[in-house]
């Protein structure tokens, strides 16, 4: 019970009113710091902030970038798999073959060795469009040497003879 | 009886109207096709030429007027010959000048055939020049100068273009047959499928024939750069090339089609 008493009457406790005003007196009359930074150190937090921010770009940037070069190598691996790319190519094969083999075995026709010439694109680009298979091209060639043209040839042994 | 006549007469003009129609259709046609295949033998087919003077040739006209149209027509002819010929070694020049492969030896050889490409060129501007002073004997022998030339060295420059283009076409090719492989081989690694034989195989064997076309087209520039130029032994050498890098084709659609069947289990 007493000790009950005695913290109610703690309860009761107050400053003594002189001390309360020095103490105030004494927290107002204390200088205060400046409350505003300096250049250098708006400087230093804006730079801080950059830097963070800058990080955070580029380690996105990486993850992006990384991300996509993963995929890349997934997609050539897959493109091994691009059956109109190598049906193109191998047609472009077939029609070198024959090329090379009519010029092989006729190429004694200067005309028709001149247009098989003519038939050879240097580069893969062009037949990117289309591709005309082996056979038409043959056609073409064999139409162009046919006996219904006269070739260079063919008429200088006419007037040779 | 007269409304039966003028129907008759408005079919007649019909008919005579679609004749008339399809007339020019079918000339227009064979304009077309004839202009087509012109085109392709760089416009240089000469049968309007050769009926001339065969049509000369059979006339009933005296030997003196009948000459002087021959030597008219032959000159026309010859004129004509140089021009295509000129056109000929202009068109070979512009597909050697395609010819982007940057390898030194290509390179190399490329501007050699088309130092000779060049000589061929002058040769028939040299050739052309004396035309108008020939008389009937002097342009049956320019032809045949001009015959055998063409029979012989224009004829070994011809291939020589044509193999070159072949075997700069190869190298290109066989670059692109590398790059398959290496894409069938790294599926192989990506999807561990080290135990699957036949995709093993196929690629093996792709490798292999891959091998055998890289070795026959260097044969073939060597052959190319020899100082005997033996222009069937080279092109005879592409074409093995070409045949192996077919197989190499054969085996990835193989391939291809194998890894396709393995794919839902994957």
């Amino acid at each position: 019970m007493d000790l009950l008493k005695s913290l109610r009457k703690l309860n009761r406790i107050q400053p003594d009113q002189e001390y309360s005003r020095k103490s105030k007196l004494v927290v107002l009359n204390t200088q205060q710091l400046d409350p505003t930074p300096s250049v250098f150190r708006l400087l230093a937090i804006s730079s801080a902030r950059f830097t963070t921010a800058l990080g955070i770009v580029a380690v996105f940037i990486l993850v992006v970038v990384g991300g996509f070069s993963v995929n890349k190598t997934g997609d050539e691996i897959i493109s091994g798999l691009d059956l109109r790319g190598l049906r193109a190519e191998a047609q472009a094969i077939d029609i070198q073959i024959e090329l090379t083999r009519v010029v092989y075995e006729e190429g004694d026709e200067t005309g028709k060795t001149i247009i098989v010439a003519k038939k050879i694109s240097p580069s893969t680009k062009e037949e990117d469009g289309a591709i005309m298979d082996a056979e038409k091209i043959l056609e073409e060639i064999n139409e162009s040497t046919s006996t219904e043209v006269t070739t260079i040839d063919a008429i200088l042994e006419k007037i040779a003879d | 009886m007269l409304f039966s006549k003028k129907l008759l007469i408005r079919r007649h003009r019909n008919i005579g109207l679609s004749t008339v129609f399809f007339a020019v259709a079918a000339f227009l046609i064979l304009g077309l096709y004839a202009h087509t295949v012109a085109a392709e033998v760089g416009g240089c087919d000469l049968k309007e030429e050769s009926a001339q003077l065969d049509a000369l040739q059979k006339s009933e006209a005296d030997y003196i007027e009948k000459s002087r149209g021959e030597l008219q027509v032959k000159k026309q002819i010859l004129t004509k010959v140089i021009g295509c010929g000129v056109k000929e070694t202009e068109d070979l020049t512009e597909k050697i000048e395609e010819i982007t492969y940057n390898e030194p030896n290509i390179q190399r050889l490329k501007q050699k055939i088309l130092r000779e490409l060049s000589s061929a060129k002058n040769y028939y501007q040299i050739q052309g020049g004396g035309i108008s002073d020939l008389d009937l004997v002097g342009s049956r022998n320019l032809s045949k100068r001009i015959l055998e030339w063409r029979q012989n060295d224009y004829n070994l420059l011809s291939k020589k273009v044509v193999g070159f283009l072949a075997l700069s076409k190869n190298q290109e090719l066989m670059n692109i047959a590398e790059k398959r492989i290496g894409q069938a081989e790294r599926l192989i690694a990506a999807f561990k499928l080290y135990d699957n034989k036949d995709l093993v195989r196929l690629a093996f064997e792709s490798s292999n024939y891959f091998k055998l076309a890289k070795e026959n087209g260097l044969k073939a520039e060597q052959a190319f750069s020899g100082s005997f130029y033996q222009p069937d032994e080279s092109i005879g050498l592409i074409k093995n090339s070409l045949e192996s890098l077919a197989v190499v084709y054969k085996n990835l659609f193989d391939f291809n089609a194998t890894f396709r069947g393995l794919l839902p289990k994957l």
